[in-house]
């Protein structure tokens, strides 16, 4: 890609519009139960209109559950030259989201941290951009 | 009036005949740059939807003769039971039951009118079937760097000679070539070459490969059907909305 | 004689200033100017654009949540600052309400108040479906891609696969028994200006998440006046006697959206707009329904 069009991909990400966009928020997620998850990657779709993460998360017990964490459209993850195979299966992840209001092992997921510090969707340290309307 | 200048009036009378007369010989539009002009709105006419090799009737399905070269595909061992399994159970497993995105090349003979506009840096497809779209490149651009799971692929184009040549990668694994379970990996790779037999014909040829389904490449070839009705106009098919219209506004 | 060089400063200055001006007229007419002219002599207008306020939970704020409703009303706000009123989008009645008829405001309020806890499938939102959301709402919602061929202008939505297709030629409508999701349109450049006639619209991708609505009797006619090269200003007359008491406006700023504030640039010619696939990627949560027996 040449540097234009790397300045300009980069550039979209401010005058497009918001990532998380895709829909409502609080009729699917309840905002009162914010959690956290930790555990290891099984499985990554990278598809529109919402990435998604499957995560193995050990319960109290020690039981093994997976997760699916949702995220947001991947084309901005694409655009910044990352691809699913960055981020295998095996990888650790802690993974901060509002739970679905369906009460199924899903979350809304607001930010991802990878071992090195990374911020899965940002790409820096802090939260997740918040859904718009 | 002398008989020289007779001559040339005949000579004149003659030639005119042949410039009246060329688009019924088979003369292909062009645009203003020189190249076959596919723009207009264009329809396959076969069954290969329902199976690309020969098939026989079957309830509400009619028969159809292959359009694949040789009527056979060259599947590895394990993938031929795969497709024998899902022609068994395709009437579950279709993923166009759900109206997924059909991929390439099905999108183009999923049985309903597609438009194609032309200029030499774009070809922009525009298909009935659930508004699907393509972006065809012809500006140079290189493909983007992979792996990416798209459901219509990447379409990068240029022409050789009269032919638009458009290779085709990053798919997904998700779709069919057909109705009869005929299916690829996110390996797939399609390269289409549309070139016009006359104004109103285009010659499709296809060079399907996937190295982790098939042991060669394979071809299909079918022609594409220019509709010259007037004011004739795509409509629109949004198969996934069908259960839920009822419910809005 | 001394050499003056304050005269000739001076007099090179005037030069100057007057060459600028020449300059200045004859780049209204050279290659620099704008707009330039596609072959079929449309104004170039082609690329990404966006709205200026994004959001579609309210008309009448855009950038409140749905239903308008303000900080501490909404599920999911209570922490979040209160964002900047934006204008109504609804641009031409006294209060920036939608002028519904008895019945309809009834109906649009039915749909709200169910909206965060929605027990049947006609509370579940279109866009949440990734259905097609019509000519106008499609248009605040992510890019549009704007994109000229002889005859035509396309509408390339970039939020799911949908597509608007608008023909210059004057040809007539399809049948006016035939509704469609994105209507049927006819435009005409006026100058830098594209109107464009919606019909045939079946309505059912309704006008927010509010539940503001139209019926299928609905008639559409747009303005796409295009300011500068940046800049385009958008009104769509709403005329549907059988849902509202009078027409009324529906009205935004779009900017080109490749650009980053303060600093347009004219060359997205390297952006491409990829696929968005949106219906195929949707899972049982996003279709979820609240039982009576989950209300609190």
């Amino acid at each position: 890609m040449t540097q234009q069009a790397l300045l300009i991909a980069g550039l979209s990400l401010l005058g497009a519009a918001p990532l998380l966009a895709h829909h409502s928020f609080a009729a699917e997620y309840d905002v009162k139960q914010f959690i956290t998850v930790k555990g290891a990657l099984t499985a990554v779709d990278w598809v529109n209109p919402h990435a998604w993460l499957h995560v193995n998360v050990k319960d109290e017990s020690g039981k093994v559950v997976n997760w699916a964490v949702e995220f947001g459209a991947p084309n901005a993850l694409l655009r910044k030259g990352l691809r699913k195979t960055d981020f295998p299966p095996g990888t650790e992840v802690v993974i901060e989201g509002y739970r679905a209001k369906d009460g199924t092992d899903t979350l809304n997921g607001r930010s991802v941290k990878l071992p090195d510090g990374r911020n899965l969707f940002t790409g820096g340290s802090g939260p997740d951009e918040q859904p718009q309307p | 009036m002398n008989s020289r200048n007779l001559k040339a009036i005949k000579t004149a009378l003659y030639a005119s005949l042949f410039v009246v007369a060329a688009p019924m010989f088979g003369q292909i539009p062009r645009t203003a740059d020189g190249k076959p002009d596919l723009s207009g709105i264009w329809q396959a006419l076969n069954t290969a939807n329902i199976n690309l090799q020969d098939h026989l009737a079957q309830k509400g399905a009619p028969a159809g003769q292959s359009v694949v070269e040789g009527n056979e595909i060259p599947y590895q061992p394990w993938a031929l039971a795969k497709k024998k399994d899902n022609y068994v159970n395709r009437a579950a497993l279709d993923p166009e039951n759900k109206c997924y995105l059909p991929g390439v090349p099905r999108i183009t003979y999923i049985g309903l009118p597609f438009q194609i506009f032309q200029r030499p840096d774009l070809v922009t497809m525009l298909y009935e079937h659930a508004h699907a779209n393509r972006f065809i490149y012809t500006n140079g651009a290189q493909h983007p760097k992979g792996p990416i799971d798209w459901w219509m692929g990447d379409s990068r184009g240029h022409w050789d000679g009269d032919t638009l040549v458009v290779d085709n990668v990053h798919f997904n694994d998700q779709t069919w070539f057909d109705h009869a379970g005929n299916f690829h990996s996110e390996d797939l790779h399609v390269v289409e070459r549309y070139s016009l037999l006359d104004a109103d014909h285009i010659n499709y040829a296809v060079t399907i490969e996937d190295p982790k389904v098939f042991t060669r490449p394979w071809n299909i070839n079918m022609v594409l059907y220019r509709h010259v009705e007037k004011n004739f106009q795509l409509l629109e098919y949004e198969c996934y909305t069908f259960d839920l219209e009822q419910y809005y506004p | 004689m001394r050499f003056n060089s304050k005269l000739l400063v001076t007099a090179l200055l005037c030069a100057g200033m007057i060459g600028s001006a020449i300059a200045a007229e004859s780049a209204k007419n050279d290659k620099g100017a704008w707009p330039q002219h596609t072959p079929d002599g449309q104004p170039q207008v082609e690329g990404y654009w966006v709205t200026v306020v994004y959001g579609m939970g309210c008309l009448q704020n855009p950038r409140a949540g749905v239903g308008c409703l303000e900080e501490g009303e909404e599920p999911g706000r209570a922490n979040r600052p209160k964002p900047p009123k934006a204008a109504s989008r609804v641009v031409d009645t006294p209060d920036g309400e939608i002028p519904y008829q008895p019945w309809a405001r009834t109906k649009q309020q039915y749909l709200l108040s169910n909206y965060f806890e929605p027990t049947r499938p006609e509370f579940l939102d279109p866009q949440q479906l990734c259905l097609p959301l019509g000519p106008v709402r499609q248009l605040t919602w992510h890019d549009v891609h704007i994109l000229q061929y002889p005859g035509y202008v396309i509408f390339e939505h970039e939020g799911g696969h949908v597509f608007r297709l608008i023909p210059l030629d004057g040809r007539p409508h399809v049948g006016s028994d035939l509704k469609l999701w994105m209507g049927d349109s006819r435009g005409h450049w006026e100058g830098n200006t594209l109107v464009v006639e919606v019909t045939n619209n079946n309505s059912k991708g309704r006008l927010s998440r509010a539940g503001d609505f139209a019926s299928d009797k609905l008639h559409v006619v747009e303005r796409f006046e295009f300011l500068d090269a940046n800049r385009m200003k958008y009104s769509a007359k709403f005329d549907d006697p059988s849902t509202y008491t009078r027409p009324w406006t529906f009205g935004f700023d779009m900017k080109r959206a490749i650009f980053a504030e303060n600093n347009p640039t004219k060359d997205d010619a390297h952006y491409e707009q990829w696929e968005e696939a949106c219906y195929e990627g949707l899972t049982p949560v996003d279709y979820s329904l609240r039982s009576d027996r989950d209300h609190k």
